[in-house]
């Protein structure tokens, strides 16, 4: 996969290697943020990281090495499976990385979405990527031992559903990864958008099943099986994870994760 | 999450600072020097009355009193000076002269009290608490340093000495302002806020600049080169330090009582870090919450000098390197230092320390140079000094300068982080990682924080707990992550340490790992039955009465269903010191509906606490 960047991605009137030269000619000055943005605009090439974010472990190699930026993955499977899991590990991986993410979650009491309703779909058993329209959140023991980097995860709570599509993405101008709990209705022209903004920064949304365009690439959860618990002795030891990956509702792979990939 | 509103009404912590500011000190450093002998030969001769004007980098920095009565003023330039002002004796700005000369200044106030911070020269603080208690109290303490400095070194060839006592240091330095010549301001405690809220919000400007290297006293220093940060700013960033006061000022934010009327989350959303320093400044705050911990040994920077040095340019040169060093190791732990010590050891075994404070980011060349000054008053004083005390034939002084007097090389310089704080606004992974990714997300998340609220956009901070709901404080994002001190964690070290997640110490009594990765707050309500339908409850001995045999809340899928696997109770008794308060919580682990749930019970009544998903 190779990419020419076009001059001028910023919308900038100088053509880059110009502003390199103007650059270079006062090396001295230059701070290094400067020469990184620089760096970027002239290299001919993408870098493979670039295109996807790796995922090491079972995980990874079950998704093919990782998530392609510029994407929406949609996280789906029932409550307690291990959704929730497999979320924290991509963002371990994108934040144990140096990259920015962001947690969304929608105002369960917003309009059109009164508190009773979010709950209700929650029993339908396979909605949000997280908790259920705001009641719960990831748990930070479990993210810690996941390997998120929390000072670089940011947690967007209580959004409106009618502001939803915007706070995303603004999110996306500033974050690599964000995870966004949807709201009921995400209208397809908004998600359009969104699509679009997510390619031009290669950033990767993942979102749950009410996400509208059906052509996202889905990675669903069909079971997990704790193993450890007895009748009323042993505790929760390991669990294994059934997961199947689909683009197009076409299934690309279908794997059980090892009990060590899966704790959490 | 009310910690926006407990961070603002910090309590102040009863540390008073006294600030002494010499106004002028520029002219009377000069004079001193004259009056010494200092002074090179063949440079311009500085009266010890009548006017004169002490230029840096072409404009006026002080001038004497009589100066200023002919209209001379500081920032004008050479010619408008010299025009207003016939006989205008015009000479070059010396900062180390300056700290040469206040260092007999520093001397005479340490007898009376220790700790004594110098900010520049002229300038200095120490906190009032142990003296004051000693002395009688504030104001006595203020007679006695205005006394001893009357008769110290520099002060008696014509300079004067203002006093000034508040709650925090930067009122301190605007009471001593408001202090007449050889007088002090004591304000009573409590009446800072009331105090600082005429003054306009330019007098901030000093203290919101990061000094440079090559501001000289008094001067508010050069700043770093921003070309790529404001190139990239848009219409609704966050001002820089700099431009602070400025925007303040063409918004109608005239004084710092208008700052401290706006709520504080406003003024992080709008102006960021260095909005919200300006505030807790304006408040009468101390700027930082004082960390009462020694910071670790390996940030002491050290050099040895063998053979001893007995320049101080050559120790200077040094002290460059020395300083790059140890600012840059502090910043990789998300540290600055408030407060630095430089220690000196001579060949004939004396020591010398003294305290050097700068509120605000010091960069690595301004604390070179303040090491350098420091030198100087060492070194370079103690020669000319001598040289001086025994042309005079003073004996008794010449006696004292055996004592206290710098002799022999130097032969190792230590520079110690004697008060460190979190750098502030940035710390955020800003050193773990990318700098250009973590503006990047700044810049998003201020812009999510303007439109939803400033605590709808939240990092989670570790801390002790036994529920995973507790384990966790939700601080606002722009805030500081180090809960200073409060949390139960150990999280005041090890947030520190860059981009890792730190991990909270164990915590008696919490769940085992694996953790709930998907935790209820609040948490849910459940009905955890036994086979005939009944609540499962626990008898005194922690043992349960019946056996679970179905689950059923709403969170669960179809509703729930028969238990499938559990493990429990585990007993904890909430409160138990307090009769009214107290409680019975069991903790179960409970497999139902293809979930696995942690579910805390009470009495007859259950809850979902979490689900390990």
């Amino acid at each position: 996969m190779v990419e020419v960047p076009h001059d001028g991605r910023d919308g900038g009137r100088e053509r880059p290697s110009l502003r390199a030269l103007a650059v270079v000619g006062r090396a001295e000055r230059a701070s290094p943020a400067e020469l990184a943005e620089l760096a970027e605009q002239i290299r001919p090439v993408a870098l493979a990281a670039e295109l996807v974010l790796g995922v090491p472990g079972p995980l990874g190699g079950l998704l093919g090495g990782g998530l392609p930026r510029g994407a929406v993955t949609v996280v789906d499977g029932p409550l307690g499976a291990g959704r929730s899991s497999l979320v924290l590990e991509v963002l371990a991986a994108a934040t144990g990385a140096g990259e920015w993410a962001a947690v969304v979650t929608v105002n369960p009491g917003g309009a059109g979405a009164p508190g009773g309703s979010g709950r209700a779909g929650g029993a339908g058993g396979s909605s949000c990527a997280l908790g259920r329209g705001g009641l719960g959140t990831f748990g930070v023991s479990a993210a810690i031992s996941a390997g998120v980097a929390l000072d670089r995860l940011a947690f967007v709570r209580r959004v409106p559903p009618e502001r939803w599509a915007s706070i995303v993405a603004s999110l996306i101008d500033g974050c690599s990864v964000v995870v966004a709990e949807a709201p009921p209705q995400v209208r397809a022209p908004e998600a359009r958008r969104l699509l679009a903004r997510l390619r031009e920064r290669r950033v990767i949304l993942l979102t749950d099943d009410r996400w509208p365009d059906r052509s996202a690439r889905r990675v669903r959860v069909l079971s997990g099986r704790w193993s450890g618990l007895e009748a009323g002795d042993g505790r929760l030891a390991e669990r294994e994870l059934r997961v199947e990956v689909l683009a197009r509702d076409r299934r690309l792979a279908t794997g059980t994760l090892a009990p060590a990939a899966a704790a959490g | 999450m009310g910690r926006v509103g407990e961070r603002e009404s910090r309590e102040p912590s009863g540390e008073r600072t006294l600030a002494v500011w010499c106004p002028d000190w520029p002219v009377v450093a000069q004079r001193t020097a004259q009056a010494r002998g200092w002074a090179a030969p063949g440079s311009t001769r500085v009266p010890p009355h009548g006017p004169v004007a002490v230029l840096a980098s072409g404009r006026v920095l002080a001038a004497s009193w009589e100066a200023r009565q002919e209209g001379v003023a500081r920032g004008q330039r050479r010619r408008e000076a010299e025009a207003r002002c016939g006989g205008l004796v015009v000479v070059a700005a010396d900062p180390a002269l300056e700290a040469r000369a206040f260092e007999e200044v520093a001397r005479a106030i340490e007898e009376v009290a220790p700790r004594l911070a110098l900010e520049r020269p002229g300038v200095c603080s120490l906190p009032t608490r142990g003296p004051s208690r000693y002395f009688g109290g504030d104001v006595a303490l203020a007679r006695l340093i205005l006394d001893r400095t009357q008769t110290a070194g520099a002060i008696g060839v014509g300079g004067d000495a203002r006093v000034g006592i508040a709650d925090s240091a930067f009122a301190a330095r605007l009471a001593a302002r408001r202090a007449a010549s050889g007088e002090a301001v004591v304000l009573e405690p409590g009446t800072t806020p009331a105090f600082l809220a005429p003054w306009p919000v330019g007098v901030l400007d000093p203290w919101l600049t990061e000094r440079g290297g090559a501001g000289s006293s008094g001067s508010s220093g050069a700043r770093e080169p921003s070309g790529a940060r404001s190139r990239r700013r848009g219409a609704h960033e966050q001002p820089g330090r700099g431009e602070l006061v400025g925007l303040l000022v063409r918004l109608g934010i005239r004084t710092l009582g208008d700052l401290v009327a706006l709520p504080a989350a406003a003024v992080a959303v709008r102006f960021g870090p260095a909005g919200l320093l300006a505030r807790r400044l304006a408040a009468g705050a101390d700027d930082q919450p004082l960390r009462l911990t020694d910071p670790p040994l390996d940030l002491v920077e050290v050099e040895e000098f063998d053979p001893p040095a007995e320049l101080v340019e050559s120790v200077a040169f040094a002290a460059r390197g020395m300083a790059a060093r140890f600012v840059e190791r502090l910043a990789a732990q998300g540290l600055m230092a408030r407060q630095v010590r430089v220690e000196a050891e001579t060949d004939l075994g004396q020591q010398f320390q003294r305290l050097w404070r700068h509120d605000g980011p010091l960069a690595p060349a301004a604390l070179a140079e303040r090491v350098r000054w420091q030198l100087d008053g060492w070194i370079t004083g103690r020669a000319v000094s001598l040289e001086h005390a025994r042309s005079a034939g003073t004996v008794g002084l010449a006696d004292r300068l055996d004592v206290t007097e710098f002799r022999g090389g130097l032969v190792r310089l230590r520079l110690v982080p004697d008060e460190v704080v979190p750098l502030e606004g940035r710390q955020l992974g800003f050193w773990g990682g990318d700098q250009r990714a973590a503006d990047q997300a700044a810049r998003a998340l201020s812009r999510v924080q303007g439109m939803l609220g400033h605590d709808a956009v939240v990092t989670a901070v570790p801390r002790g707990g036994r529920m995973p709901s507790e384990q966790v404080s939700w601080v606002p994002w722009g805030e500081s992550r180090h809960l200073d001190g409060r949390s139960g964690s150990s999280d005041g070290r090890s947030g520190s340490s860059g981009g890792r997640a730190p991990t909270p110490a164990p915590f008696p009594g919490a769940v085992p790992a694996p953790h709930p990765s998907l935790v209820f707050d609040p948490p849910v309500p459940a009905r955890l039955l036994d086979r005939q339908g009944r609540p499962v409850t626990v008898d005194a001995r922690g043992e349960p009465r019946a056996r679970p045999a179905s689950m059923s809340s709403e969170v669960l899928p179809g509703g729930g269903g028969p238990v499938e696997g559990w493990a429990g109770p585990w007993v904890h008794d909430l409160r138990w010191w307090d009769r009214a308060q107290r409680r019975r919580g069991s903790l179960w682990q409970v497999a139902v509906a293809g979930t696995v749930c942690l579910v805390i019970t009470e009495q007859e009544e259950a809850r979902i606490e979490a689900i390990y998903d």
